[in-house]
């Protein structure tokens, strides 16, 4: 049984043609998502609806609430991921070391080779 | 392109600087401003109307559900709350990350391999990390430190000419172990297990309280201006919260204003301000989350100003958007 709410974010992303329906998938690289494959990952994207057989695409139903392609980076991400907000409103890549988890803003799913650059984001 | 799912719409209070699709966080009762540090708790969402100079806006939050009717526990302030054990709002507080300082910031340290060269430390439920440090007769802080470059799940640091231990990551604990020729007295440290202050975990936050405890205010119940009589009703007697008694000694005369009234209260108030209100005495805490309670007291003026002995109690309701 699968009950959930009809008001489901979904979004394509890229995938390896072993992702099945219903299996949770982690941000990996520029909108491409693989099989979870680790405890506690802040990376979760959600859980893939709808994948072809042997198809490179599939459609995440998402916990986020908001797909944007206007946030803009404070610095470079090097890699996907979750972000939060710097001082200026732009996104910054979460770190462990310095930002408070509950800071987290979302999963930035695009990467950027430095600051004021077009990122896509999945947001909270 | 912005693709998203129904979003709750809240007004605020703003800057007029601020514009839309700028993300704000909450920054006093039901106001909103720009983001001013990385890493904020306090976001709210994303603002989506704001007209120009105007001084409100509303804004698309990403919590479900707003409400009035929470009760706190405690003062609470804007910002992330969690549940206590009584579905109370209490302040979500960060997790605090371990670490611990030795005593000693002599200019050089004396280190005598086999004699007081070892440091045994354990972050969390690792394994224990045994350092040997170098020895010689005068080493500096810096070079204590760079003993420890191969630590794992915790960083050295020199902190006013001290050796600092600082875990690298929350809600774990540092444990100094007992160890064969330590160095534990040279430093300044102590056997034992060193922990972050206490706090929440992030994912326990519920939402955000957006419009806080509020201080107690009681307005008297009689319409002035007031007659003071000497030894008849000239006297009140007021306890702020779990503070001492206060007893004021009102001037006695006819005629007297509430802002008179007031004035002579505030001579010696401490802990609340007493005002004069459209002819009405009211006092005001200073405090959120801070009881008032009138003390019976000989010759009081309590029915001349309209106050009645027992506690007044302060106002715990706040308002909350909840994920």
């Amino acid at each position: 049984m699968k009950q959930k709410r009809n008001d489901m974010l979904a979004i394509s992303f890229a995938c390896p043609s072993t992702v099945e329906v219903g299996d949770v998938v982690i941000i990996n690289s520029a909108k491409a998502v693989i099989k979870n494959n680790a405890a506690g990952s802040l990376k979760i994207v959600g859980t893939v609806c709808v994948h072809r057989a042997d198809a490179l695409t599939c459609t995440v139903e998402t916990r986020f609430r908001e797909h944007r392609d206007d946030r803009v980076s404070g610095a470079a991400i090097s890699a996907v991921g979750p972000f939060v907000f710097d001082a200026a409103g732009k996104v910054i890549a979460y770190s462990a070391a310095s930002h408070d988890p509950a800071s987290i803003a979302g999963l930035v799913i695009t990467t950027a080779g430095g600051a004021d650059v077009v990122v896509e984001t999945l947001e909270f | 392109m912005k693709q998203k799912i129904n979003t709750l719409a809240v007004g605020f209070i703003c800057p007029a600087g601020v514009v839309v699709g700028q993300p704000v966080k909450i920054s006093d009762d039901l106001t909103v401003a720009a983001l001013d540090a990385a890493g904020e708790v306090g976001i709210v969402g994303n603002v989506a109307v704001h007209l120009a100079l105007a001084l409100s806006c509303t804004v698309e939050t990403r919590f479900r559900e707003r409400r009035d009717d929470r009760i706190a526990a405690a003062a609470t302030a804007v910002g992330p709350f969690v549940w206590d054990a009584d579905m109370k709002v209490i302040p979500y507080t960060k997790q605090q990350i371990a670490s611990v300082t030795g005593t000693e910031d002599d200019a050089t340290f004396e280190v005598i391999e086999g004699s007081n060269d070892k440091f045994k430390v354990t972050i969390g439920s690792g394994g224990a990390q045994t350092f040997t440090l170098t020895p010689g007769a005068a080493r500096t802080m810096d070079q204590i430190v760079a003993d420890f470059a191969a630590a794992t799940g915790f960083v050295a640091s020199k902190s006013s000419g001290k050796l600092k231990l600082t875990a690298t990551q929350d809600n774990v604990n540092i444990i100094i172990g007992t160890v064969t020729n330590d160095a534990y007295t040279l430093l300044g440290f102590t056997v034992g297990t060193y922990v972050g202050a206490s706090s929440h975990d992030p994912a326990s936050i519920a939402g955000l309280v957006i419009k806080g405890t509020l201080p107690l205010v009681v307005t008297g119940g009689v319409l002035g201006p007031f007659d003071i009589a000497n030894n008849t009703n000239d006297a009140l007697k007021l306890k702020v919260g779990s503070g001492a008694s206060q007893t004021f000694d009102l001037t006695t005369g006819n005629d007297q204003t509430a802002d008179d009234i007031a004035n002579k209260i505030n001579l010696t108030a401490t802990g609340f301000t007493a005002s004069g209100v459209n002819g009405y005495v009211v006092f005001t805490l200073d405090d959120p989350a801070t009881d008032l309670e009138v003390e019976a007291v000989a010759n009081d003026a309590y029915d001349t100003i309209g106050l009645v002995v027992g506690v007044y109690s302060a106002p715990m309701t706040v308002e909350t958007l909840e994920k």
